[in-house]
Parts: structure tokens; sequence; C-alpha cells
């Protein structure tokens, strides 16, 4: 049952993936269409990113909620250095100190 | 032959890929190993977890499984879930297509499998900030099959290590942090901040919507509104100009 699922899940996946690939072959995609893909990057990384730091079970949590100033620190560390490894580990590292500090 | 400006190679342009996706790979090892101790706390058999880095490869969509398996919810749901979290990568999808649809079948198919978060950012960076190349879908094949290889990797040592990775360390945090170290360079303009704000509070608001719809809804509208705003922005700009 398990693998039943996961293979559906799976092949869902795929077809999200291959969808427009597989459909334009040797065409180009409408003007339009090509406009508002070009905010794709912006658009769903906010989609993921800011419900992850902004709720604490399922509630968005502005107070008591380290992952704030953590991800505000990281940010201010990706502008200066323009560094993914830089960035990820100073947003680590501030995640630690500041919920070591508050206890 | 232009001295000036080679072309890069197949090779070149692979082990560019592989070079360029390196430095995301401190954030994806512990998101695989943040899965792998999920899935097993969910109490699914390793070689399910394993199998599902496989068959799914799609991060935040087999926490989502996990999770949900977890809590007993019916392989329907799971499976339309899984669907939905994942239908934005027919947005990545429609973004590739106009880089590499001149390739035969089979180079589209493995490309498309490959085709996840991470290395679509990266390699589309690649796609808008260097010439064009007969080999440049090799860059995709880099970012993809090194992600590929890490995320089997991680997923196998978040199984096997589960219990000495202390949950204190809140490893999960790296996947936002590896999400805003690759984006927050590429957003210079007004419309791409828009976007931005409009798709994170779309995502906040449709946090009860069934089955994770809020992901593709808050990227549709953000997209949208980027878009709008660059319309608005180019008419006064226009109008400006004519007066």
């Amino acid at each position: 049952m398990i693998w039943l699922v996961m293979i559906a899940s799976g092949l869902m996946t795929f077809a999200a993936r291959f969808s427009m690939i597989g459909l334009f072959r040797d065409r180009e995609l409408p003007k339009l269409f090509r406009e508002i893909l070009a905010y794709v990057v912006p658009s769903v990384l906010a989609a993921i990113i800011i419900p992850d730091i902004l709720l604490v079970a399922g509630q968005v949590a502005v107070l008591d909620n380290p992952k704030i100033p953590a991800f505000i620190i990281a940010m201010i560390a990706a502008a200066l250095t323009r560094n993914v490894l830089v960035t990820i580990s100073t947003g680590m590292i501030a995640l630690w100190v500041i919920r070591a500090v508050l206890g | 032959m232009n001295n000036a400006h080679p072309t890069k190679t197949a090779a070149q342009e692979y082990w560019d890929g592989v070079k360029d996706e390196l430095p995301l790979m401190l954030g994806v090892m512990p998101f695989g190993m943040v899965f792998g101790v999920l899935a097993t706390e969910a109490g699914l058999a390793p070689k399910v977890v394993m199998a599902m880095s496989v068959i799914i490869f799609g991060g935040a969509s087999q926490v989502v499984f996990a999770q949900l398996a977890g809590a007993g919810a019916s392989g329907l749901v799971i499976a339309s879930t899984v669907g939905i979290i994942n239908l934005r990568h027919a947005l990545y999808s429609a973004t590739m297509t106009q880089y590499i649809n001149t390739l035969p079948m089979r180079w589209r198919v493995l490309l498309s499998y490959l085709l996840t978060d991470e290395a679509f950012f990266v390699t589309l960076h690649r796609m808008q900030t260097q010439p064009p190349s007969p080999f440049m879908h090799y860059h995709m094949l880099g970012t993809g099959s090194l992600l590929w290889i890490m995320w089997q990797i991680s997923t196998a040592i978040g199984v096997g290590l589960g219990e000495l990775i202390p949950p204190s360390l809140n490893l999960g945090f790296a996947i936002p942090l590896t999400f805003m170290a690759i984006t927050l360079p590429q957003i210079r303009s007004v419309p791409s901040l828009v976007a931005l704000i409009v798709a994170g509070i779309v995502a906040i608001l449709c946090q009860d919507w069934p089955w994770n719809i809020w992901v593709i809804t808050a990227g549709i509208i953000g997209m949208v509104a980027g878009y709008l705003t660059e319309q608005v922005i180019t008419k006064r700009n226009s109008a400006g100009e004519s007066l």
C-alpha cells in the first residue's frame, strides 16, 4: 500500500516537472507566459520560506520566535558576502546562540 | 573559432554545474538527514524511506509525506498533497523548457526527473548570466546529479544515525536559509520585491487551505503581482518621457 502511494506521488511529481518540458518541443512559450515566469524565483521561494520562518505550530509568532532574528542576521550576512556557505553557517550559529541565550 | 569566448565543452559545463551546486550541500545535507530522521520516527521502514528519496526526489514533499503517513492519513490524501506541493515544479518546467526545448526526448526526461528547487535555481542563474552554448544542458546534469547523490547519502545518514542527531540542533532551519542564500542576491528590482512580499502574505493567509495548496497558490499570485508591478512601472516611465 505504502509503495503504491509512493509511486503515485513520484509519478505526479515527475508529471509536474516534465509537463512543459515535454509539451514545448522546438516551440517558444507565449510572451505573456514568459514575462510572468520571470518572477518564479522570488514568488515560489517566498511561498516556501516565509511560512517556515513566521509560523510556530501553525500560528504566526513574532515574539518568542528565535528563527526571525536568526534569519535576519543570515540575510545581512547574505547581503554582505553573497556567499552561500557563510550565509547558512551564520544563520545556524545565530539560531543556536539566540536559543542558548534565551534558555 | 573565437578564442576570446571559446565555447565550453560538455565536461566543463558539467563540472561548472557541480561546482556551482556544491555550496548548497551545506543546507541540503541537513535537510536530507532531517527527512531521514522524521520519516523513520513516523514509522516508515528504512527501505521505504530510502526508496522515497529515489522515487519522489523532492525534499519538502517527502517531509510532508512522512508526517501525513505518521498521522495515519489516507493514501489518497498523501499522494494528492505531494502532487500539489510539487505542482510548483511545472513553473520551473515552463521556465527551463526555454533553454532545453531542442534536446532529444531522453535528455528532457532525465533533466525533468532532476528538476528540483536547488538544481533549477542554480542552473537558471547560469542560463541567464552566461552565453548559450550547445552543451549548456550539461550544467543542469551537473547540478542535478550532485544533488541526487547527496540527497540519497544524507537520507541514509538520517535513517542510520537518526537517534544520534539531537533535535535541539534545529537542522531543519538550514532549508529556508539555503533558499534565501541563493535568491536574495538575485532580488534587485521593485517588481521582484513585490512578488516576494505578495507571495509571502498569500502563503500565510492560505495556510488553512487543504492539501498544502497554498504553495502553488502563493507562487502564482506572487508571479502575477510581480508582472503587474512591472507593467505599471513601465507605463509610468513611458508616460513620464512623453511629458
